[in-house]
């Protein structure tokens, strides 16, 4: 391992630090399907070729943050571990949504909210991160998301989104919302110490900020500048 | 609302690649989003910093094997 990744960890920090890039791994590797299924959407939609091409390139994106992620977890973990697997993909069914609407809502769901708020998150990550190899990742992961964000909102902004669907969307927005405020409030039971910062992990409060920062800052302004106002 | 340099990159961004700003069109209150109705539970949009950890109970730290295993 290189020294910059085992300085300042004692065992316990490594392991913990090699589990979590292990299973970002795999949310990586699981995101590349969900990029199939909004990259069929917004092809089903009619959507603008550039949105369709940007999210079809997402899919690969993912695949290649996911062996990033895992590379980065066999550094810690001082060997190599099993390569990462997608998990069985299971989206929002988003009842009595017509087919068209359950296209637009995943690329919402996915795009304008979690690819947002990861942005976000992977920014502070990097703030706290000193590892030079977590860095080098993170900058790299991040600068991907950012276009996978701006899929949504592109796709949000479209004149080929009807007035009347960008009003079905809005319906379902306190929906999507508690979706992403439970997956970004998962919590393992075990403390992050503040050296777990430095390898890209921050600690439960820091990931509790960020996601109310970005959801305060970024997606409901971002909803109101293409034509969504939230009121809360 | 403070507008940071993310918002832009990300949703002013984003936008122009369409049309940019548009008109209001809807309004939608989410005073309750904590306590909303979600009947999704199983719903599943994974990405970094979301990934399905728990390092609860299952894994013992003090065996490599288990940085792998999960759930």
């Amino acid at each position: 391992m290189s020294s910059d990744a085992s300085t300042a960890l004692d065992d316990d920090g490594r392991r913990v630090v090699a589990f979590v890039w292990s299973q970002r791994a795999i949310g990586e590797r699981s995101t590349a399907e969900t990029f199939r299924v909004v990259a069929a959407g917004l092809a089903a939609l009619d959507a603008e070729r550039e949105l369709v091409a940007l999210a079809e390139r997402a899919i690969d994106d993912e695949l290649r943050h996911a062996e990033r992620c895992w590379r980065l977890a066999c550094l810690y973990a001082e060997r190599e571990l099993p390569e990462p697997e997608a998990l069985p993909l299971e989206l929002p069914p988003y009842d009595g949504a017509s087919e068209a609407l359950r296209h637009s809502l995943h690329v919402v769901g996915q795009c304008c909210l979690n690819e947002t708020t990861a942005s976000a998150f992977l920014e502070r990550v990097l703030q706290q991160a000193t590892a030079q190899p977590v860095r080098e990742t993170v900058r790299a992961l991040l600068a991907d998301e950012v276009d996978h964000a701006r899929i949504g909102w592109a796709h949000l902004a479209s004149p080929r989104l009807s007035t009347e669907r960008r009003q079905e969307i809005a319906a379902w927005l306190p929906q999507l919302f508690a979706i992403n405020a439970r997956m970004w409030g998962r919590r393992p039971a075990i403390a992050i110490t503040p050296a777990l910062a430095a390898h890209g992990v921050p600690s439960w409060p820091t990931v509790d900020e960020v996601v109310a920062t970005a959801l305060d800052e970024l997606i409901i302004p971002g909803f109101r500048h293409v034509g969504i106002e939230v009121v809360r | 609302m403070k507008k940071t340099r993310l918002f832009h990159a990300l949703v002013v961004v984003g936008a122009s690649m369409t049309s940019g700003a548009i008109a209001a069109t809807a309004t939608v209150s989410v005073a309750m989003i904590s306590g909303c109705d979600d009947d999704t539970s199983s719903a599943f949009y994974p990405d970094i910093g979301v990934p399905p950890i728990d390092l609860s109970v299952p894994h013992d730290l003090s065996s490599p094997d288990d940085l792998t295993s999960r759930d």
